[in-house]
């Protein structure tokens, strides 16, 4: 009869409980993991304030009062949301679908390209039905951009990760080019290109503030997104083949065609971010149109696990960072490059505790994935 | 006229030696890394931190020695991060690669902005070129071979000795083992986790050494981003040198060839955007993975953690 009872719940080991408790609960121990070490990276931040010989309480007010103290800052902070949400987004698809796409950057580029052929060139057009094809003229840029990279190595058997990184720096001189020479706007001195027209335009959702219509269609996109991912016939090819291209290949799938509609999503979407920001925020491609989003999305993907409420709050935090430095810059002048510091830490501790959460579901992964 | 194409040809010669330099430390420091079966995708990140430091204590001490340890100690310590997560902790390689690559270059920014905001000179002391005496005055070859700073030498060496080391020695065969078959590495008595330690954090110190060979013997400045993706192509010059060190030498080689030409051109004002021309290291890194992938067989245990039992 003794032997047949559950263990009274005493008798096991603090300890035994604590992991057991863990184990059927990740994804607590996982979300408490990453808020760890948001504030271990925000403590370094702390400390490289305070050698600088900055108050970094002073600075920490101006953070907070920037991103989401007032109207505008708020407005601002889910503007800084949108692209990087689309390039966080573009390199969790090409996880899941195993390809390496850190050319979020480069493609993102070429999506405001293609934004600016269409949005300033194409005239005489119905607002919405302009902006629809410049989004699509965005995504087909950043989905071909992608392609150069995932067709080599569809069919050569070329390494994505060298391609894609490669990439953007070509894209990110390529644009320079286009704006000295062949889409320099004319009006300008400076090295602009043209100003796209006002049907181009993306509406403004937040009176007073510069919140423009991407941001609910970067939320309606990751809906969509996550639903090809996970419900669809397409979605479940491109996990498996993510998951272990052998198996894939055993189970018959079609392991080209799964691959390249990973890359048309993920290229696209980096490329549809570039286009919103054009549209909605900023109107014309400068030097330094991008700032680095692409490469602030793997942070993002990598906080966010790869899981659509993950990688929203994620973005949503890091769009606060990247909002509130710009205000600690101006207001405590500490330089805007903490910002990275900050990010690459966050990455570094959170893809550093995996070993824990893997220790804890007793499964060892590793290597390059 | 004659003269004329005979000085353009020794400049581009010269120069082809000293761009590829910069390449060839963390192309050797990948080598090492990958050879003991580990990915460096932090090559980047290390040779910022090499550049930033190595600036930064020549400028404070003015000594560039003491820069240059400054940066080889950055290096390293991003090295032993590496190691530590991807050898002990088993984590992603490449996310962890890339995470090393976020800091530096927000740490390098971040600490060059505030030097900006107080000095008016920022400039760093560098290393002097190296004399040769009479070597120097030989026509042609002396301008091509003996015109350089140590480090070019140092580096030259470096190959020699990792090419001396892979394939002469007892040692390097154990080294050898350990990215090829860790199990019966470790069967035969090679310690492999202690070997794959040594050469992640051999190859951040070298790769540190190509950053700082950027701002201790050219630049004098450190500027954001200065290595521009040097370690991400050194990434693909060891794939085209077919993971030989000497393949690497020749492969840096002929990116240094095809980066002294385009700045030639550049200055030859010939009408080509610069930005095209600018483009071609990137591209030529794309081709070489194009076209040597799959033919070139890396070795066998890269990229996987060792679990030992």
């Amino acid at each position: 009869m003794s032997e047949l009872t559950t263990p009274n719940a005493l008798s096991i080991p603090i300890k035994d409980r604590v992991l057991q408790f863990a184990r059927n609960n990740m994804g607590i121990v996982s979300t408490l993991i990453s808020i760890f070490a948001i504030i271990l990276a925000l403590f370094i931040g702390g400390i490289l304030i305070a050698l600088a010989g900055i108050n970094p309480w002073e600075a920490v007010t101006y953070l907070i009062k920037g991103s989401f103290g007032n109207r505008y800052g708020f407005g601002e902070t889910l503007t800084r949301f949108v692209p990087l949400l689309f390039s966080s987004l573009s390199f969790a698809i090409a996880h899941k679908s195993g390809f390496f796409n850190v050319g979020a950057e480069g493609q993102l580029l070429m999506g405001a390209v293609g934004g600016v052929l269409v949005g300033a060139y194409v005239t005489g057009l119905n607002p919405v039905l302009h902006v629809i094809l410049c989004i699509l003229s965005g995504v087909l840029f950043g989905a071909i951009w992608a392609g150069i990279a995932g067709l080599l190595k569809i069919f050569l058997g070329a390494d994505e990760l060298i391609n894609t990184m490669m990439l953007n720096y070509v894209a990110l001189l390529l644009v320079d080019f286009l704006i000295q020479g062949p889409l320099k706007s004319p009006d300008s001195y400076l090295f602009v290109s043209a100003t796209i027209l006002p049907s181009a335009k993306l509406p403004i959702i937040l009176s007073k503030t510069p919140l423009h219509l991407g941001f609910i269609i970067s939320l309606v996109v990751t809906a969509a997104v996550f639903y090809l991912v996970y419900r669809t016939p397409i979605g479940f090819q491109m996990r498996t083949v993510g998951a272990n291209r052998k198996a894939a290949s055993y189970a018959g799938i079609n392991i080209v065609w799964a691959t390249i509609i990973a890359l048309i999503t993920t290229g696209g979407l980096a490329g549809m971010g570039g286009a919103l920001e054009l549209m909605g925020a900023q109107f014309k491609i400068v030097n330094g149109f991008s700032a680095g989003y692409g490469y602030d999305g793997i942070g993002v993907a990598v906080m966010g696990r790869y899981n659509p409420i993950g990688i929203i709050l994620a973005t949503l935090l890091f769009a606060v960072i990247r909002v509130g430095m710009g205000a600690m810059q101006r207001g405590a002048g500490v330089p805007f490059p903490l910002l990275n510091v900050i990010q690459g830490l966050i990455i570094v501790f959170v893809i550093a505790s995996g070993y824990l959460t893997n220790k804890l579901s007793e499964t060892v992964i590793g290597g390059r994935a | 006229m004659e003269a004329a194409w005979v000085t353009t040809i020794v400049t581009w010669l010269t120069m082809s030696i000293r761009l590829s330099i910069p390449l060839l430390f963390p192309s050797l420091g990948g080598l090492i890394s990958q050879k003991a079966g580990v990915y460096n995708f932090g090559l980047e990140g290390m040779m910022l931190c090499g550049a930033y430091f190595g600036y930064y204590g020549s400028y404070k001490t003015g000594n560039p020695w003491i820069g240059l340890l400054m940066g080889m100690v950055a290096g390293g310590l991003l090295g032993l991060l590496l190691a530590f997560t991807s050898i002990h902790l088993r984590v992603s390689q490449l996310v962890i690669g890339l995470g090393i690559g976020v800091f530096s270059l927000g740490l390098t920014g971040y600490l060059f902005r505030l030097i900006g905001l107080q000095a008016q000179n920022p400039a760093a002391i560098l290393f002097d070129k190296v004399n040769f005496g009479f070597l120097r005055k030989i026509p042609i070859i002396g301008e091509i071979f003996f015109s350089h700073s140590w480090m070019v030498y140092a580096a030259i060496l470096l190959v020699i000795i990792i090419g001396w080391f892979f394939y002469k020695t007892t040692a390097g065969l154990n080294f050898r083992a350990v990215g090829e078959n860790p199990q019966v590495a470790e069967t035969a008595g090679v310690n492999v986790i202690a070997n794959r330690y040594l050469a992640v954090v051999i190859s951040g110190v070298l790769a540190s050494m190509g950053g700082a060979f950027l701002t201790l013997t050219q630049t004098a400045y450190f500027m954001e981003n200065i290595t521009a993706g040097r370690g991400w192509i050194a990434i693909s010059t060891i794939i085209l040198g077919k993971f030989n060190p000497w393949g690497v030498l020749l492969a840096c080689l002929l990116f240094g060839a095809a980066d002294a030409a385009q700045m030639q051109i550049q200055v030859m004002n010939l009408g080509i955007p610069y930005q095209l021309l600018l483009m071609i290291p990137y591209i030529m890194a794309i081709l070489a993975m194009v076209g040597f992938v799959g033919k070139v067989r890396s070795p066998a245990a890269m990229g996987k953690p060792y679990i030992k039992h």
